[in-house]
């Protein structure tokens, strides 16, 4: 697995959707929030936004329902979609707790995080510090068994 | 793929129930931009000075911008036009948030809405369906409950919502169109256009992505405009505090108004400053669609009378309007003020001056506790204010029993404030003097009499009294030298001076039409220094349409000529071009400022002659022509 992971001071983002703008962007050439593959939820009565974006799981449901075997480990140590093999059934999209998997709107087929090659466009461009991608503590027991 | 624009109009007819998609031609985008100048453009020809504002012709048009819904910072912004029921000229006014970026999204650059609806209605736009929905279990609702109950009925928290609140209903003339709860197209009474369509809400939704023409210059063209704003001097000030560091700044200056702008320094200023605010009250910082300044901020009242209340905001504005304004030094009760006008949908600055209007007539003895709702109305009685925002919300529409309110109504204060100050003062005897107003809006909170700039900008502003018409904010923040490059004195950046002020004005009238036609906002784009050759760059990289620097001044120029044409042709004439008398005869009685009064006459010749306008302020044939505007010279 990946020694580097996003993770997330939630409680600094301020809502601006850039990560959304900045992924999509990476990802297709296009600025469109609905293909990417972080989201800011949002509940305004309460002022709160959270980023959600892939928790790079342990026990990696999308991987195990997938019927086409597409899922596979990046050489950044996170899982990706051999987009050729996936069929856009969803069953991934289902499977994920935390809903961070879609369709593409363009391609129909499924799509998540894939740490930009290496360099996360949502972290380079986050006004906040939110998130972040950098070496990670081995030594406790949480983080040896439950990553994040 | 759309680059940058989509190129698209949405018609919409309530009467009929006619819904058209029409293109946008390439020459009015290349003409008008997006935003403030297509909506102008479409107005002009579909209004004129019989058109009933509140009527079905009146067209209400929403317009963004060829950046908005891009990466390009602060660019998620929205424009609202029509004929204004406040002033009876140019209504327009602009709002951040995320429903300018979502309308993109969902394949359009403008929406026109005319007519009148038989009953309450919403708009609900995804992507290319579009549809008239039921509003009837919707009227009577603020705006906050509104929004809640549209995205249940939807079942999609990510559904974008313009909506009015019981103001826009009532035909409350000083109320706005909200959206994300707290963002407000406040100025102009847009919301009572609205209402007056039975139109309750906008909502928008897509995906139908923005393309980008030249990938890697306009990369490298916004990674430098964000490098700009990271390292200006004022982004960590304006990312934390946002406006309301504005109130603590303008006391030093001697700029802020007290009791109905009588004087322009609060001694209590501190304790409705935006840094209290913040180490008090703020529980976060909050941003508008990408924007990295983030200059809203997120509060909540843990304690006393006002417990319980939280929300976005509030701007300096605000803070000003119903703080030092009405003398009202107790900030939690301002907090609830600006989330109650959030929920009726009322504009702030005009609520706030319209009451600082009636608690001066109190003083004076002009109004009585039995015709003010039986309301005491010392200066700083927050629970009155409170109560006056109530009974305004409520006003008992006027507008449609006739011209002349009847007598019972007189005993209404709330219903009289609501037809605005400039109308509100006819109906109570030598009031006059105390409606500080200009074309008929309520001024803003500037105390122009300490920042000559601001006070030229605010009388020739093409929608009434306002500070972002011009935004001349160079007179306070800029350096000699830069003053003296751009505008040929160094008296420019001299806050007391009157030279070089009608050339600043132009400069900064012209480059406002532009942030406001790209739809950037100027609350970033002004005092963080951006520069209208970083906007050509982004704009011709985004859209492949080339435009330069001077092109984008050109097209500033045409859309203030353009609605100066507008403004005559609805009957307005030069002698609006003016100052309340309070700001021109009533030195300022003390602070940083002390002493000083506004003497117009020594910049608005000077300013007409710059623009190329008669001494009547009528612009030039030679003018419009070059402008390509002579289609529209006045017959």
């Amino acid at each position: 697995m990946s020694d580097k992971l996003t993770i997330i001071n939630k409680n600094n983002c301020t809502g601006c959707k850039i990560c959304e703008l900045a992924c999509a962007f990476f990802h297709d050439r296009i600025f469109n929030p609905s293909a990417a593959r972080i989201y800011v939820k949002k509940v305004e009565d309460k002022g709160i936004d959270i980023p959600i974006i892939c928790r790079d799981c342990n026990n990696q449901a999308c991987k195990l329902v997938c019927p086409e075997d597409a899922f596979y480990l990046s050489d950044l140590g996170i899982l990706k979609i051999d987009e050729k093999k996936c069929t856009g059934c969803k069953a991934c999209i289902s499977a994920c707790p935390f809903n961070v998997i879609k369709l593409s709107p363009y391609s129909g087929k499924a799509i998540k995080c894939d740490l930009c090659d290496g360099s996360p466009q949502c972290v380079n461009w986050c006004p906040n510090n939110v998130l972040d991608y950098k070496e990670k503590a081995k030594n406790s027991l949480k983080e040896r068994f439950v990553k994040f | 793929m759309a680059y940058g624009w989509n190129r698209k109009v949405l018609k919409v007819n309530l009467t009929t129930g006619n819904i058209i998609i029409e293109p946008i031609s390439e020459e009015i985008l290349k003409n008008y931009l997006g935003g403030r100048g297509i909506n102008i453009e479409a107005l002009y020809g579909t209004t004129n000075k019989n058109t009933d504002p509140l009527g079905p012709d009146n067209p209400l048009i929403f317009g963004t911008g060829p950046l908005t819904g891009t990466i390009v910072p602060s660019s998620g912004r929205h424009n609202i036009t029509a004929k204004s029921p406040l002033t009876g000229i140019l209504g327009d006014s602009n709002s951040g948030g995320f429903w300018g970026a979502e309308l993109k999204q969902a394949g359009y650059d403008q929406i026109i809405i005319t007519g009148k609806a038989e009953r309450p209605v919403y708009l609900k736009i995804i992507n290319e369906k579009v549809e008239i929905c039921n509003a009837e279990h919707l009227w009577g609702k603020n705006v906050w409950e509104t929004e809640k109950l549209i995205k249940e009925e939807l079942g999609d928290n990510d559904v974008q919502i313009a909506s009015i609140g019981q103001a826009g209903e009532n035909l409350v003339k000083i109320s706005g169109i909200m959206n994300n709860l707290s963002r407000a197209a406040g100025r102009t009474g847009m919301g009572a256009v609205m209402g007056s369509k039975k139109l309750k809400a906008v909502v928008v939704r897509g995906n139908q992505g923005i393309g980008v023409y030249d990938l890697k210059r306009f990369s490298e063209n916004v990674e430098e405009m964000i490098k700009n704003i990271y390292s200006s001097p004022y982004y960590e000030a304006r990312s934390s505090y946002g406006t309301t560091m504005l109130v603590n700044l303008n006391n030093r200056l001697g700029n802020l108004p007290f009791r109905n702008s009588q004087g322009s320094y609060y001694k209590d200023a501190e304790k409705i400053g935006g840094e209290l605010l913040y180490d008090k009250y703020v529980t976060k910082s909050k941003a508008c669609f990408s924007c990295p300044v983030h200059c809203s901020r997120y509060y909540k009242v843990k304690s006393g009378p006002f417990a319980g209340t939280q929300g976005e905001g509030p701007e300096y504005e605000t803070l000003v309007s119903f703080g030092s304004g009405c003398d009202n030094s107790n900030l939690e009760s301002i907090l609830y003020l600006n989330n109650l006008c959030n929920q009726y949908g009322l504009d702030t600055i005009s609520t706030g001056g319209v009451i600082s209007f009636a608690m001066e007539c109190y003083e004076k003895g002009l109004i009585k506790k039995e015709n003010a709702n039986d309301l005491d109305l010392s200066w700083g009685n927050y629970q009155s204010i409170i109560d006056l925002v109530e009974k305004i919300s409520i006003h008992e529409q006027i507008a449609q029993i006739g011209k002349e309110i009847p007598q019972k109504l007189l005993q209404n204060l709330g219903s009289i404030l609501a037809e605005g100050v400039k109308k509100a003062s006819e109906y109570i005897p030598n009031s006059e003097p105390y409606a500080l107003e200009i074309k008929g809006m309520e001024v803003a909170a500037q105390g122009v009499r300490g920042i000559k700039a601001m006070g030229l900008g605010w009388a020739v502003s093409s929608r009434g009294a306002d500070h972002l018409r011009a935004f001349p904010i160079a007179e306070s923040l800029w350096s000699e030298k830069d003053a003296e490059e751009v505008f040929g004195t160094k008296d420019a950046a001299n806050r007391f001076a009157y030279k070089g002020k009608a050339k600043l004005v132009k400069w900064t009238e012209e480059f406002s039409a532009i942030t406001d036609c790209l739809e950037m906002c100027k609350i970033v784009a002004m005092p963080l220094k951006l520069s209208m050759s970083s906007f050509a760059e982004i704009t011709s990289a985004l859209t492949g349409i080339k435009f330069s620097e001077q092109d984008l001044f050109t097209i500033g120029e045409r859309i203030v000529n353009l609605e100066r044409i507008y403004n005559l042709k609805m009957g307005l004439t030069y002698k609006e071009d003016r100052i309340p008398d309070r700001y021109r005869l009533e030195p300022v009685p003390e602070g940083n400022s002390k002493g000083e009064v506004l003497d117009l006459d020594k910049m608005l010749p000077e300013y007409y002659q710059l623009r190329g306008w008669n001494e009547k302020g009528i612009p030039s044939s030679k003018k419009l022509d070059e402008l390509g505007l002579s289609k529209n010279i006045l017959e």
